[in-house]
This record gives C-alpha cells, structure tokens and sequence, in this order.
C-alpha cells in the first residue's frame, strides 16, 4: 500500500504517550516526518528514540512556548503540512471544590494551547495542510467531577469549527477526533476489575474499548487527502456510546 | 521512606478523591470500590508523581488495581 503521509512534515503535541504517541506512530508508519513535543523529557526521549523521530520538550500551556516550537518548525523544515494539537490534561474535583487556578490550568494546556498552535501552524501552512484536534466524547457528554476538561473538550468543537472557517480559503482543513474508551495502559488497569468494565461495557454498543491504533487510523485519514472534502468536523470514533440512550447488555 | 510512611503520604493524597468515604485497606480497588474513571486516574496517578517525584510508567499503572499495590508499587519505585 502507498504511504498516505509519504513527504509530509507534521508536528504531535502530547506525543510522549497515550493516543498522542499512537498517532505519531500511526504517521511514522504512512511515511511522515514527525516533531514529537511533550512537556515530560525522560518520556519524550524514550518515545523518539523508539519511533526514530526528533523531539521537542516545550510546555504548549505558555503562548512563547508555542512560538517556540513553531520557530523551531520553520528553522528545521521552512514549512509545515500537518499539526496535531493533542496534549491535554484532566482534573478531578466537584463543583464546589474546584479551584481557578486548576480550571485556568486546563484550558491553558487543552484549549488554548491548541488556539495558538493553530496559528502559528497556519502561518508555516500551504494548501492541502490539515489539522488535527482532539476533542472527546466529553465534548458533548459529561462526567460530574470533571468540569474543566468536559468544558475544554465542548470548546474544542467550536475551536475547531471556527479555525476551520477561517483557515478555509487558505485551502487548511481543521478536523477533531473525540475518542470514547481507549484501551490504553492507563485503562487496562481499570478493566482488569470487573465492576468497572461492566459499567463502561454498557455503555459502548459495540462491546469491547477502542484501540489506540484506531484513533491514530482516524488522524491518518484527517491528515491524509482522503479526507480533503472534511473541515470543521469532530469524528467520534466511540464504538457507539454517543448515540446510546440509557445502557446495552454486556456480553459475557 | 519505608512503606509505613509512604502509606501514610499517599492516605492524604487519596483523601480529596476518595468522595464516598470508602473505608480503604490495602485490598481496596481503585476502579470498583473507590469508583475511579480514566480521567480519574490520570488526576491521581499524576499527584502521587508530583507528591514522590517518581514517573510510574503506564505499564506500571495497568498491573496496579488496589491501594496496597499502590504504595508497594511507590516504596519500589523510590528506591
């Protein structure tokens, strides 16, 4: 099969692990060159290394931070066809313990992070480029003690509309993925207790979590010209769960 | 620090997430009894690191289901 991403420069925020590491991986495998960039060092150094790719330690929740990162872009590649603004934070807190500071901190790192990416992506962006943000199931569902970051991701929606709009007519997509239960490390451990697979297994028709292969497919094909007639959408690559009133049998 | 003092560091750190007042022992899970979510775990993982200076790897993270295996996990990891 052709590499869908073959020549193409793309950069991953939050790439050290997670879905943001699955889709740098996903994009090394279709041909791409990639900027891994995370704030964690020791784990970025790991991740390039494996992945044969270059890093970038920077912290996107600060705006000169990003200008770095972009400045660094430029300076290396002279341009740029693909960003991923995936880096992103959860806090858990009720509403009446939560705190400004922890609410200011993920919107720094989730939303705006991507906002000024964005921008400083765009200026290094020709026609045919794309964007790629992750949003959530929790962009339009909810879990009580997570405020910030269900507020972040239901924001990235409309950012990613927005930019999508005005990015049109210099011929850059912007898309988002809002990924349901992911069977990354993190979420092996909670499924290995049967209480709690069984509450999030009725809530996903499809009956088993989502691979991180199968978000990095989705961010393949919105990077890709596959894809080149999709802008200002979110893809929920959810096995089902946004579409489901009440809960579904789980199977044994 | 010896697992005594370490179980006693990660007692106040688990405080603000333990909501329902689980009475927790070392057999108590963190997915069925204390109820966490992902997006919970993250929060949690990320405060024992900060509070320990350690990283506990993600493949660290998926053999670990209950509080006692936490604070094993934690005294290991510091050395």
């Amino acid at each position: 099969m052709t590499e869908r991403l073959s020549g193409k420069r793309a950069v991953v925020t939050g790439a050290a692990q997670g879905i943001g590491r699955g889709i740098a991986e996903a994009f090394v495998a279709e041909g791409a060159a990639v900027l891994l960039v995370d704030v964690d060092a020791e784990r970025l150094a790991a991740t390039t290394q494996e992945l044969g790719q270059q890093g970038l330690v920077a912290d996107v929740s600060r705006k000169a931070e990003i200008e770095r990162i972009f400045a660094h872009v430029a300076a290396k590649w002279g341009g740029l066809d693909v960003l991923v603004n995936n880096a992103g934070v959860t806090h858990a807190a009720e509403l009446d313990d939560l705190a400004e500071e922890d609410f200011d901190r993920v919107f720094a790192i989730n939303l705006k992070s991507a906002l000024w990416a964005t921008q400083s992506a765009a200026r290094l962006m020709g026609p045919g480029s794309a964007i790629v943000n992750m949003s959530s199931v929790n962009a339009v569902l909810a879990i009580p003690n997570q405020i910030p970051y269900a507020i972040s991701k239901g924001a990235m929606k409309q950012l990613t509309n927005v930019t999508a709009l005005a990015l049109a007519p210099k011929g850059i997509r912007v898309n988002a993925i809002g990924p349901g239960s992911i069977m990354t490390d993190m979420l092996k451990g909670i499924m290995n207790d049967k209480a709690a697979e069984h509450r999030i297994m009725s809530r996903t028709p499809l009956g088993r979590c989502g691979e991180v292969s199968e978000i990095g497919a989705v961010a393949v094909f919105l990077a890709s010209s596959e894809s080149s007639y999709i802008t200002g959408q979110t893809i929920y690559p959810d096995g089902g769960r946004l579409g489901l009133n009440y809960t579904v049998p789980v199977r044994p | 620090m010896n697992r005594e003092e370490t179980a006693a560091k990660i007692a106040v750190l688990i405080a603000p997430f333990n909501k329902k007042g689980v009475a927790i022992t070392d057999a108590t899970t963190f997915a069925g009894d204390l109820e966490f979510d992902s997006l919970t775990v993250m929060d949690f993982v990320a405060e024992i690191e900060d509070a320990f200076d350690i990283i506990i790897s993600m493949n660290a993270q998926a053999e670990i289901e209950t509080y006692g295996q936490l604070v094993d996990a934690v005294v290991k990891m510091q050395g």
